[in-house]
């Protein structure tokens, strides 16, 4: 196989999970609203409930939440797949560098949908996430530090850099949305 | 810290949804604050005292150390 080849399926392959792993931090959200709706049925009538429904619906920021961020994601999952097909067959530095950094842009929708959500909560949803975001980001930083710590130590070749640095960010994910369920769990919805 | 929270939100007849949407906050949140596994900032005690037409000491109470 092409190194080319290999490097850009690794790359969208990475990112793909990247992706998952947003949309399980997203879902995670739905989970967390649904939580507090009380609704009763089958989950994705439930899901559509809580969305819709009057005092039972899903609060209003988390609605422009999910208004804001699942479309971002969405761009920025057809960036990337439009960069894994367009890559090969791009000649110019200047085209492929401008088609590696567009899904920037959506990233940056995305944070901002994030800042926004974190802002307008109330002050226990705020605290809920902020504690999740503390054991997440310690536990993914020191997590993949001892990891390249116990890489040197064991001399060991079988994951390479680039592979590892690129599931940095899917723990990230996967480790906020575990860690808000963890700290949720002190204050039931009732 | 204790509060009333609880009290005075059954007297209202308001369910938790009500008064969760009325002091524009989570239903987890107006069941923390009631069952005391969380306390409120000012503001959102200011908010809680406003809504039941109450001074904050009124419906805070502070517990034991």
């Amino acid at each position: 196989m092409r190194q080319g080849a290999r490097s850009w399926q690794d790359y969208v392959s990475c990112q793909a999970s990247l992706t998952f792993s947003t949309g399980i931090a997203s879902l995670e959200y739905v989970k967390f609203a649904l939580h507090q709706s009380d609704t009763r049925g089958a989950v994705p009538r439930k899901m559509l409930r809580t969305y819709t429904s009057g005092s039972r619906a899903m609060r209003k920021v988390h609605k422009r939440y999910l208004r804001e961020f699942l479309p971002a994601t969405f761009a920025y999952a057809v960036l990337i797949v439009a960069y894994g097909f367009l890559a090969r067959s791009v000649d110019s530095v200047l085209l492929r560098s401008l088609l590696v950094v567009l899904p920037l842009a959506p990233i940056v929708l995305m944070i901002r949908a994030m800042v926004r959500v974190i802002r307008d909560q109330d002050e226990l949803e705020r605290r809920i996430d902020l504690e999740a975001i503390a054991i997440a980001s310690m536990l993914t930083g020191f997590g993949f530090f001892s990891f390249g710590m116990l890489l040197g130590a064991s001399n060991w070749q079988g994951a390479q850099a680039n592979v590892v640095a690129i599931w940095v960010l899917p723990c990230l994910f996967l480790s906020f949305g575990l860690a808000k369920i963890w700290v949720s769990r002190r204050y039931p919805p009732g | 810290m204790n509060n009333q929270v609880r009290e005075l939100r059954s007297a209202q007849g308001w369910s938790q949804a009500e008064l969760a949407e009325r002091l524009d906050v989570s239903r987890q949140t107006v069941n923390a604050i009631e069952t005391g596994k969380y306390d409120p900032s000012l503001p959102l005690a200011f908010g809680i005292a406003r809504l039941f037409g109450l001074s904050i000491e009124s419906i805070f109470l502070p517990g034991e150390e």
